[in-house]
Formats: structure tokens, C-alpha cells, sequence
């Protein structure tokens, strides 16, 4: 499901992913059609700008996967965007420890107006 | 001009779980060959165990025979496998359990001039008693976590994240026979390089069983028997191969038992039959043990006869379903012995596994 998230109009949204554990963990950011690897050790990136007032908002979608059990996540947005933290772990949502050979995916949409 | 922060209500999608493409690696049987399908040689391994486990070994058609004497009958146990992923604690392994043991008529280990006329006419015994158990591992680690063993993980965490960006690529995309496809491709690189690696890596554990006097024998009457079998285990794969060795030394502490002590050595080889886990394994191994029974009086002197008993086991262990498993297999025994004639044994083992917490 998606957060809204808003800002100072035309200033930097950044966005941070963290997940655990890294080594089996991987992050995808989805904008429109782009699909890229979203470096998840929790460095801000620049994903986009916050709308002006008027401005069509912009949405930012990551897919979490996680191949290996206990995992946990945080994503934070900073910058120009005020920080709306979304985070959650393994333990949280029930599942038991273990080895996966198809990930556990995590789907978390973020809409910047 | 600032605006506040709105978040509204987020459900967070976990898809885990749900439908047949997650596949949830078994705990249980994916180390075939750190079991040696025969009694509490299974004790041998417990790597891949966490928390408790009900197993049940059994050994059907033993008999009279010379051949069949010690663990070689019914073995149920529960282990319990400290379940912390960053301490000494997740080493050891705890056991309790009952077995039988098995001892021969004594007509077939001494001579008659070394028996009384009740003895001369003595069937076999199988007495019953509580055996506890610990085993520790020394080195190595075959669980497959990214917590445990996250060097594998490490170094194939590019191409897994080229994998996961192209199933959502596709998906994204409204591709869905691309994301079954690649989907598979990917379940397909992290069981051949990561894996099943990690579940052939080496491993060394040591241990000790107990067994207490406890129960009753055939007869009913109270039973004080005692012994102690420790144990060294090696196991180490690679591919769908994996190979395991133990050796055994036992040691009793009541004549009642008539084995005295014995060295044991038993090797395994073991082939996953599916490249996709989890496989169904199918394992041959070997022991050779030498066995000294107790020593008697006789009127010339004192006898202490030994024998030497070579056993083959031909074992099957179906595929894991939701952490249970079970096992078939074919064990012939050969004893050689200078003071009864040699013999043969074809034993049927049956073995269950199932995790319980």
C-alpha cells in the first residue's frame, strides 16, 4: 500500500532503504516503467523533486526481497520531503525464521505530493 | 511555504507464504549425509536442527543371531537443538530417548564349557532403557542463513539482485510467463550457489550418549544396565554428493549387556537424486567394528571372545514435506567370528524425522 508524503514544494526528495540482513536482502525501485537496484544500506538518494502546489504528485515504489529469514526493513524519506518512516520486520509479520529459495517480498509505495 | 507530513493508513504487503512458488527450505533432511541411517548414528549431525525434533529409528528382522546385539532395535528420541543463530549455544545438541538394545544368546559368544546349563539354553535379550544424549559441533556450520553463513550470500548478492530486478521488471511489465521463467532461473542459482553449498560445507561434531539403567528386560525383571557411546562425526559434500564418516567408541558397564566395549567406523556416500531442493537422497555406506564381549571363566582358564562385523546399509530418504521426513533402508551384516560360525543379517530400517517446535 502507499504513504503520501509531502514537503517543500521543488525542494529534493530522498529517499533511504535499509534492509537486513544485506548480504541476502535486495531492494528494487520501480518509477513508471524504470526498474533499478536501490542501494539498501541506508544512504539518502535523491529520487525525484516534491510538487510544487498544483503539480501532479510522483510515485515511488519499492519491492523489497528478502531470501533469508530473520530480515527487517526501514525506509525513510528526508530532504525537501518530510520523513515518513515505514518499517517492519520479519518477527513483526509472523513468519518464522528460515531459508527461502523464492524471497519474501515486501511491496511499499511511496506518493510525493 | 511548508506543508505538513500526511501518512495515511499502509498495509504492507508480505507475500510470503502464498502460492506455490514460495518454497520454504525444509530444516530437516537436506544434510542426508550427515545421517547414517542406523540407530543413533543419526545423533551424529544436527546442524540443520533447531529447536525440537521427534525421530523414530527402527531395525525389523532382528533375530537370534549372533549378528544383532547392541543399538540395533528400536531407537525413539526428541532432540532439542538451541535455536540462537549468534552463540556458543547453537553448537550443541541435546537428546533423550529410549532404545533397545540387542544381546546375542550366549551360546553364540562362548563356549559351552563357559556357560551354566541355564545360559547353554538362554534366547537373545533385548532390553529397553532411557539414553540421553549431547553433541557438539566443533567447526563448520551448514545452515544456510544469511545471519549464519553470510559469506556465500555476500558474494553472490549482485547477481541475485540482477534476478530480482528482472522478475519485477517483467512484472512491471505484465510479462508473466518472463517472471515464471526468470523466477525459476534465479531459484535455480541461489539453490546451486549459495545453498546447497553452505549444506556441503565440512562440519566435525563430537558427542556422547548415555544410557541409563532404567526399564526391564524381556523378562520383566529390573534392568541396571549402563554403557557409553561417544562419537566423531565428519561430513563434507559438494554438488549432489555428500559423504559423511563417524567413528564410535562404546564402553559398557554391565555384564548384563555381554559387549564389553567396541571400536566402530562407519563411512557414507550419499546422491541427491533432483538438482531442486528438496532432493530425495539415496545413500550407501559402510561400518566395520571391532567387538570385545565380556570376559568368562572357565575351568581351563579365561576365555574373552571378539568378533569383527562389517555392516552395509542401502538407504532411501524421501523428499522432506513440511519438515517431516522419513527414510527405507537395507542393512546386511556380516560377523566374523573365530568362536561361532560367521554369519549374515538383512535388516529393514525404517527412520521418521519430523520437526515438532
Amino acid at each position: 500500500m502507499d504513504f503520501d508524503v509531502t514537503g517543500v514544494p521543488g525542494a529534493a526528495a530522498k529517499v533511504s532503504v535499509r534492509l537486513e540482513p544485506a548480504a541476502s536482502s535486495v531492494a528494487i525501485q520501480v518509477i513508471g516503467a524504470a526498474v533499478t537496484i536501490f542501494n539498501a544500506n541506508g544512504t539518502d538518494v535523491q529520487v525525484g523533486t516534491v510538487p510544487s502546489a498544483g503539480a501532479a504528485p510522483f510515485r515511488v515504489e519499492y519491492r523489497l526481497h528478502f531470501h533469508s529469514r530473520p530480515w527487517k526493513y526501514a525506509i525513510n524519506t528526508s530532504g525537501g520531503a518530510a520523513n515518513v518512516p515505514v518499517l517492519s520486520d520479519s518477527a513483526n509479520e509472523g513468519l518464522p525464521d528460515g531459508v527461502l529459495l523464492s524471497p519474501d517480498q515486501v511491496l511499499v509505495g511511496l506518493v510525493f505530493k | 511555504m511548508k506543508r505538513p507530513c500526511r501518512a495515511f493508513l499502509c498495509i504492507v504487503s508480505v507475500l510470503a507464504g502464498a502460492g506455490s512458488a514460495h518454497a520454504e527450505m525444509p530444516k530437516v533432511g537436506v544434510t542426508a549425509g550427515a545421517s547414517l541411517p542406523s540407530g543413533l548414528a543419526h545423533f551424529a549431525d544436527p546442524t540443520v536442527y533447531h529447536g525440537l525434533t521427534m525421530g523414530l529409528q527402527a531395525g525389523l528382522g532382528a533375530s537370534d543371531k549372533s549378528a544383532t546385539f547392541g543399538y540395533d532395535g528400536v531407537v525413539g528420541s526428541a532432540r532439542y537443538n538451541i535455536p540462537d543463530p549468534n552463540s556458543f549455544g547453537n553448537r550443541i545438541s541435546l537428546m533423550a530417548g529410549v532404545a533397545d538394545w540387542y544381546t546375542p544368546p550366549l551360546a553364540r559368544v562362548y563356549p559351552s564349557s563357559a556357560l551354566t546349563p541355564e545360559e547353554l539354553l538362554a534366547g537373545s535379550v533385548i532390553v529397553n532403557a532411557l539414553v540421553i544424549g549431547m553433541s557438539l559441533r566443533l567447526f563448520g556450520d551448514r545452515d544456510p542463513s544469511a545471519a549464519r553463513n553470510p559469506k556465500l550470500w555476500e558474494a553472490n548478492h549482485d547477481r541475485l539482485a540482477s534476478f530480482d530486478a528482472a522478475i519485477v521488471a517483467a512484472t512491471i511489465a505484465n510479462r508473466p510467463d518472463e517472471v515464471l521463467r526468470k523466477s525459476a532461473e534465479r531459484d535455480d542459482f541461489v539453490w546451486r550457489n549459495i545453498l546447497r553449498p553452505i549444506l556441503r560445507r565440512p562440519t566435525l561434531s563430537a558427542g556422547a550418549l548415555l544410557r541409563g539403567g532404567l526399564a526391564s528386560s524381556s523378562g520383566g525383571q529390573p534392568s541396571t544396565v549402563s554403557a557409553v557411546d561417544g562419537f566423531l562425526a565428519f561430513s563434507l559434500g559438494k554438488g549432489v554428493f555428500d559423504f559423511s564418516s563417524v567413528l564410535h567408541v562404546l564402553k559398557t558397564f554391565d555384564q548384563e549387556l555381554v559387549l564389553n566395549y567396541a571400536f566402530v567406523g562407519s563411512v557414507g556416500g550419499f546422491i541427491d537424486l533432483s538438482d531442486a531442493p528438496p532432493p530425495s537422497v539415496v545413500g550407501l555406506s559402510a561400518s566395520a567394528g571391532f567387538y570385545q564381549y565380556e570376559p568368562r571363566s572357565i575351568a581351563t582358564g579365561g576365555i574373552a571372545p571378539s568378533t569383527f562385523r562389517v555392516d552395509g546399509v542401502l538407504s532411501f530418504s524421501l523428499a522432506p514435506v513440511a519438515g517431516y521426513a522419513a527414510g527405507i533402508g537395507l542393512k546386511y551384516s556380516h560377523l566374523s567370528n573365530s568362536d561361532v560360525k560367521n554369519e549374515n543379517q538383512l535388516l529393514l530400517l525404517l527412520s521418521t524425522d519430523g520437526k515438532w517446535l
